[in-house]
């Protein structure tokens, strides 16, 4: 039995397949859940925006029309979804309803698979006080460079496909990346200087 | 080096011959060439905010309340039509409250579309009400 690719999957939707929607789903689940959490930081706040985006995706089955990438079109649907909970978010903190976040990052939790294991607690500590710079870095910056970022680093989108999935011109995405990447930098400056310094932890490829 | 180009040499943005141009021109830039290394390890920095997995039976309950949402949608569709039908009736009969073309006729649906939608019920509402129209359409 050979896969069926994303656009074979949402044509057979469309025309009320409901299973096919469930693979599709099942597919994509993991990468827009990584992408609401790594924006808002919490587990039950992500959860509920990656319902919310499949939901739209059910919804928006009609209007949809193939494209070159499934993704491109997913990743749109995803990004107005998360800047409506995002603003949503600034409004109700407006109105003294809610946090912006809600209390931090609920972690000490591991970083993502693969994270240093087999060293001191100095280099522990080192490690997530870094951790918690690079959070809130990413916090400070406003939505759109969050997202451009988020979906360039973590899901592969050149400028091309951030371009179809933030609505914006390529020139406009190059220079949403490119603030986006100095605003960080600048605020890691220091520690990444410090960390430089003090050897290399794990270096990857480049 | 420019920004631009140095940011497009980062993303591997650049067409090879280009790439290989600026390459060559980080080597007699080290200004150019620290920038670079600081982006790079920003970049993996990054590696610190953690993935996450979906919960289980996402699909599931998506499909569940997108059902109930469709037959809320195709229970409401004739209702809203006739309801729709029945104002404009009464909006347009000679006498009524605020007269044919008089302020209410106007302002009572503009209220409905454009209304506060800083509160999330009416942003739902409005959205539900995007979705009779569409269902409205569609049959």
């Amino acid at each position: 039995m050979t896969e069926r690719s994303d656009v074979e999957l949402m044509l057979a939707f469309r025309a009320g397949d409901d299973a096919a929607f469930s693979v599709l789903v099942e597919r994509h689940q993991d990468s827009v859940m990584s992408l609401a959490y790594r924006l808002l930081g919490n587990r039950p706040d992500a959860e509920d925006l990656a319902q919310e985006v499949f939901l739209r995706v059910y919804r928006a089955r009609r209007r949809w029309r193939p494209e070159a990438k499934f993704t491109t079109w997913l990743y749109r649907v995803a990004v107005n979804a998360c800047l409506n909970e995002v603003r949503g978010r600034k409004t109700r903190a407006l109105h003294g309803a809610a946090p912006l976040r809600e209390a931090g990052w609920e972690d000490g939790a591991a970083p993502a698979a693969g994270g240093g294991s087999g060293d001191g607690p100095a280099d522990r500590l080192a490690r997530e006080e870094l951790h918690g710079r690079v959070r809130a870095a990413v916090d400070a910056l406003p939505e759109r460079q969050r997202l451009a970022l988020l979906l360039n680093k973590f899901h592969g989108l050149g400028y091309e496909e951030l371009a179809g999935s933030l609505e914006l011109s390529v020139p406009a995405v190059k220079s949403l990346l490119t603030r986006a990447r100095e605003n960080v930098r600048a605020a890691l400056e220091p520690y990444l200087a410090a960390a430089r310094l003090e050897g290399p932890a794990r270096r990857g490829t480049a | 080096m420019n920004r631009d180009t140095l940011h497009a040499l980062f993303d591997g943005e650049l067409p090879p011959d280009e790439a290989a141009r600026a390459r060559d021109a980080l080597r007699a830039d080290p200004d150019a060439e620290a920038e670079l290394r600081a982006l790079e390890a920003a970049h993996e920095a990054l590696d610190a905010l953690p993935a996450a997995a979906a919960p289980p039976g996402l699909a599931a309950r998506v499909l569940a309340r997108a059902r109930r949402r469709a037959r809320l949608v195709r229970l409401a569709a004739p209702t809203a039509a006739a309801a729709a039908a029945l104002l404009l009736t009464l909006l347009l009969r000679p006498g009524a409250p605020g007269g044919a073309a008089g302020e209410g006729a106007r302002e009572a649906p503009e209220y409905f579309w454009e209304g506060d939608v800083d509160t999330y019920g009416s942003l739902a509402l409005r959205d539900l009400a995007a979705e009779v129209l569409e269902e409205l359409e569609a049959s």
